[in-house]
């Protein structure tokens, strides 16, 4: 890595986290103006026990995925990646393959700072293109989608294990073997776990450390051959 | 007031579109940012843009996903309301999912025409309670995060730390995958093949037209096309 690289990502990272912190502490105000805007004007307002028993029903629900999904993501989509994406959602089936498309036209190397600078690209780029687009359909779209031919309306039943799949594809790249091992052992995990009473909620954890585990093997038998 | 009227208010529109604006904003600073550090770094502009460009194609294909969601909740929970948590975080189900248990706390239902305000009241309460989890917990522990990424590169041998995150990746996306076909114990068919599909014309886009540069930035677009509408096709 050349020095002048090394200098611009440190000096990048700065930036974007006082940025980043920033613009979470916005987000973060700017979720909850809607409610207190409608309770205002409404006169209704949930207790201080209610507000509790709701957010103890959404942590039930979701809690797990709050710590596990920031921690899964975070190697593809780094610091710059992760203040976007967790702000705006829809992390793996937008924001990553738009990091992904992004890194690989540009041919990065995984990992490195040119790769970090890629993935911030395409992810500001599939941010525009998602706000245009509901944003053209909150305010057009209900009249328009009915107009649509029925094979093209169809076929967006099948958009999230279609864009999954092709991502899976590109991950698989230089590791197709492990990439279908992997591939075995979560599907095999998902159908699995439930009969021993483990949450849905952490298969994708338990499936990350088995993954890595197998890496880990598949590493040991690939550096003695 | 009546809840209709309510939900579709310009006041609310107005509202709503802060949160919008804090999306916008931010990613055409951290934009105008990696463009500059790019330059600084002897990125060139053009690869930028090449990359930008690349991105913004695929990213087309998988927007439909919460716009489809969008015109549903647009049904139930007004416009403003529905826009403002598709271009935020939580995913479509979650949203769902949230408003309804929230709806259910004070008798009322998400069906359309049966919300009262009191349900609606409590949806956008619970809403912003849910998305606030992952705001907090996936903005601010990230300078920390990456941290840990450092530390972990400079203690470990580099080629078994870039197999872990490889693999670390292809454990999360499998099970991404894997819940789009598998649900409730059943294998979804369909799914299975229109995922299977998708992934296979992916490898042949990236193997056998590796050097054709402009294919290869349609090429994550166009395998989920192929495979959206070849198992229409066969279904």
């Amino acid at each position: 890595m050349s020095n002048r690289e090394q200098e611009g990502i440190l000096e990048f990272r700065k930036i974007i986290k006082t940025l980043g912190l920033t613009f979470v502490t916005l987000a973060l105000i700017a979720n909850f103006i809607p409610a207190v805007y409608v309770s205002l004007t409404t006169g209704l307002f949930p207790s201080g026990t209610e507000l509790l028993e709701l957010w103890l029903a959404a942590a039930a629900a979701f809690g797990v995925g709050y710590f596990v999904q920031p921690i899964s993501f975070f190697p593809m989509i780094n610091m710059s990646g992760s203040f976007l994406a967790w702000i705006c959602g829809n992390v793996g089936e937008l924001r990553v393959p738009a990091a992904a498309m992004a890194q690989k036209v540009t041919n990065c190397e995984p990992g490195s700072p040119k790769a970090e600078i890629m993935s911030t690209i395409g992810i500001c780029s599939s941010i525009f293109v998602s706000v245009t687009m509901i944003t053209f359909f909150a305010l057009v779209g209900a009249q328009l989608m009915p107009m649509m031919p029925k094979f093209i309306m169809a076929g967006f039943s099948f958009i999230l294990p279609c864009v999954l799949g092709a991502v899976y594809a590109d991950l698989c790249g230089k590791n197709f073997v492990l990439g279908v091992i992997v591939m075995a052992t979560s599907l095999a995990g998902i159908m699995v776990y439930p009969k021993f009473g483990i949450p849905g909620g952490l298969n994708m954890l338990i499936n990350i450390l088995v993954a890595v585990l197998v890496a880990r093997l598949y590493y040991l038998k690939t550096k003695t051959n | 007031m009546e809840l209709k009227d309510l939900m579709n208010s310009p006041m609310l529109w107005a509202v709503s579109s802060i949160m919008v604006i804090v999306i916008l904003a931010q990613a055409t600073l951290f934009m105008r940012q990696a463009f500059k550090s790019a330059e600084k770094m002897g990125i060139s502009k053009d690869e930028c843009i090449t990359g930008m460009r690349s991105a913004m194609i695929t990213s087309i294909g998988p927007a439909f996903a919460p716009v489809i969601v969008l015109i549903a909740l647009m049904a139930v929970l007004g416009g403003p309301t529905a826009w403002m948590r598709m271009n935020d975080i939580g995913a479509a189900r979650t949203e769902l999912a949230m408003s309804s248990i929230a709806t259910n706390m004070v008798g009322s239902t998400l069906e359309a025409g049966k919300l009262s305000m009191i349900g609606f009241v409590f949806a956008l309460w619970g809403m912003a309670l849910n998305n606030s989890g992952w705001i907090l917990f996936g903005g601010y522990s990230a300078p920390q995060l990456g941290k840990a990424v450092d530390y972990m590169k400079q203690k470990f041998d580099e080629n078994w730390v870039k197999l872990v995150m490889a693999a670390a990746a292809l454990g999360l996306f499998s099970t991404l995958l894997g819940n789009a076909i598998i649900r409730g114990g059943n294998v979804n068919t369909k799914n299975l093949f229109a995922g299977a599909v998708a992934f296979v014309s992916m490898s042949v886009i990236s193997y056998f037209f590796k050097e054709n540069k402009k294919l290869q930035e349609f090429s994550l677009g166009l395998a989920m096309v192929i495979g959206m509408y070849v198992t229409v096709a066969i279904f």
